[in-house]
């Protein structure tokens, strides 16, 4: 291993460590899970302030209440 | 020809302050501006520089609160606790948004407006502002209702880096942020909202492109 390989190596572990943090991995922002368009709001496909249904014990839900088959769980109905 | 571009400059400049300044920042003419031209003082309908009253932590506040019941939000998954009754500035919004004219809340002032005063009731224009359904203006305003338990907690005190990993840390835990405000350490209405300001709709502190409002708190 050169001398600048041994540079390298660490400053490599730093950039990756940095893109795993909490300010880029731990978030819903450009996961599947984020059905924004270009600089629209995430949060609102699934929460809202208000009007939140509380049927859904999940925080401010901000869809319907849904008939969900067990036997298969991609045959999903709005009631 | 120079005079003419200096001109132009200075005026494109002070039409940019005009929009800036005069124009975004103001309550007047939002839709929290219930004066008329018989009551043309916007201020007065929520403040008053005297006899205010002071069981309601708003500054000057010229409204009562009925004495109503209000159920809060509740959440298995929250790690702070929400309080059984709303406090502090939250009052004040709920006041009107709460839907419950109580003790006629909604439509009393405590100082009325102008020499002699003039309750408010009497001034039937502004009762578009708040009943717009019935002059062709679209649905009625943002009515809460007493059940709060559909609604974003307010009243509970921001939860510390200890208590739960997944909120930002403010940097004045009594104060907040300075464009997204804590009172006294509480998440209360104004906290999201800024009554003065329709810039944002609805009276949002900030822009929430990119849910940027949720963001400042949330850590998700």
């Amino acid at each position: 291993m050169s001398h600048l390989d041994c540079f390298k190596f660490p400053l490599v572990l730093f950039v990756v460590g940095l893109f795993a943090s909490p300010l880029f991995g731990a978030s819903v922002v450009g996961s599947k899970h984020d059905m924004s368009a270009a600089g629209g709001e995430v949060c609102v496909h699934c929460h809202t302030p208000h009007f939140a249904n509380t049927e859904i014990s999940a925080p401010l839900w901000n869809k319907k209440s849904q008939n969900f088959n067990i036997d298969n769980p991609k045959r999903i109905k709005e009631v | 020809m120079r005079l003419k571009i200096l001109f132009l400059t200075l005026a494109g400049f002070s039409i940019f302050l005009y929009t800036l300044v005069a124009r975004g920042a103001t309550v007047v003419g939002s839709k929290h501006d219930l004066s008329t031209p018989s009551t043309n003082e916007p201020c007065a309908f929520c403040h008053t520089p005297h006899f205010a009253n002071i069981s309601i932590a708003a500054p000057l506040w010229n409204r009562s609160i009925g004495n109503v019941t209000f159920q809060m939000y509740s959440s298995t998954t929250i790690d702070t606790t929400i309080p059984g009754v709303p406090s502090g500035v939250s009052l004040a919004c709920l006041g009107c948004h709460d839907g419950v004219n109580s003790a006629n809340d909604k439509h009393d002032l405590r100082n009325a407006p102008g020499p002699g005063g003039m309750p408010d009731q009497s001034s039937w224009p502004n009762c578009e502002r708040c009943h717009p359904e019935y002059y062709g203006g679209g649905g009625p305003v943002n009515w809460l209702g007493t059940d709060l338990k559909n609604d974003h907690p307010i009243s509970m005190s921001y939860p510390t880096p200890a208590q739960d990993p997944g909120f930002f840390t403010p940097p004045d835990p009594q104060k907040g942020w300075s464009d997204v405000p804590l009172y006294n350490g509480k998440i209360e209405c104004p906290s999201c909202h800024n009554v003065h300001d329709p810039s944002h709709s609805p009276f949002l502190r900030i822009s929430n492109a990119g849910s940027a409002l949720c963001y400042k708190c949330h850590n998700k």
